[in-house]
């Protein structure tokens, strides 16, 4: 490995790491319950590094999903982490309202999730990028959300350099 | 009053494929510019109280909110100081002193507006009073 090399991975090490949690849940949203989920991903994120600069909640649905996703993907560079919404249950959207405001899908994020547990298999989350936001969909109850995230972690960061700065794609 | 001011169009690329083409970079500061004197323009029209509703179908910063802001700042203390009111309603969402629908919270579009309401003269709240 150079010197070079070095001074690429401190430089990224030093990146500004940015992230945004959105809730779907129409519960939360109505006030009828806490946002526990959301308080424990920020909790992760920050405890990784990322500077958690936006929280938010909206009700369940693939148009408020869109049109919240879409805001805060608005000239932001970071990690967009939604919780809820992505199972079989009736008004469960969240995956809908992503794709509308995806660019790009991130297949191998939303499996590596997907893999953490065998109840897993009942999450319908996708992954993607929109400009320079990574979308990520996890699931709403707090310890399948906070595996979801810590099977992904590790590589956000490389994966939020590349969106900005393709040069050197493959460090490792 | 409505103002809808012209702008480099970036908001509306999806309809207004040729807008990519056409626009220069410098266009944006020109028209940041005209937008200020349009909008300093219509506060001295509108009457005491009325709005001026800005809107524009553009993104950058300099064409949009920072223009509101330049606007309310140079009118401040004047007889036609304006104030921006929060926009409610639909997918728009306050963006500085101004209002934007961000690309994809309603389609591909996106745009930015300000409702701007000019302040009632001090004469026209002793004549309320009477």
């Amino acid at each position: 490995m150079t010197a070079d090399h070095h001074h690429d991975h401190a430089q990224r090490a030093h990146q500004e790491l940015r992230a945004k949690v959105l809730t779907v849940s129409d519960r939360v949203a109505a006030g009828r319950r806490e946002d526990a989920t959301g308080d424990a991903l920020e909790e992760l994120l920050e405890s990784a590094g990322f500077d958690v600069v936006e929280r938010r909640v909206c009700a369940d649905g693939a148009e408020t999903v869109a049109n919240a996703l879409a805001h805060m993907a608005f000239g932001f560079h970071g990690v967009i982490v939604t919780t809820g919404g992505t199972g079989f249950g009736s008004r469960d959207r969240t995956p809908e309202g992503t794709v509308r405001v995806l660019d790009r899908r991130g297949p191998g994020l939303a499996e590596a999730m997907r893999a953490v547990d065998p109840m897993g298999r009942l999450s319908r989350g996708v992954a993607g990028t929109r400009a320079h936001a990574l979308i990520l969909n996890v699931v709403g109850s707090t310890n399948g959300a906070i595996q979801m995230l810590n099977a992904v972690l590790d590589v956000l960061p490389h994966a939020l350099g590349l969106m900005l700065n393709n040069d050197d794609p493959h460090p490792l | 009053m409505l103002v809808d001011a012209p702008c480099s169009g970036l908001g509306v690329l999806a309809r207004r494929a040729d807008a990519r083409w056409r626009i220069e970079p410098e266009a944006v500061s020109r028209l940041a510019a005209l937008q200020v004197q349009l909008l300093v323009s219509a506060a001295r029209l509108v009457r005491p109280g009325g709005v001026v509703l800005y809107s524009v179908c553009t993104l950058t910063a300099a064409e949009t909110k920072d223009v509101v802001a330049e606007v309310l700042g140079r009118l401040e203390g004047s007889p036609c100081e304006l104030r921006s009111e929060p926009v409610s309603g639909g997918a728009f969402e306050r963006w500085g002193a101004a209002n934007i629908l961000a690309p994809g919270a309603a389609g591909d579009d996106a745009m930015v507006i300000a409702a701007l309401t000019r302040r009632t003269d001090r004469t026209d709240e002793g004549d309320d009073a009477k």
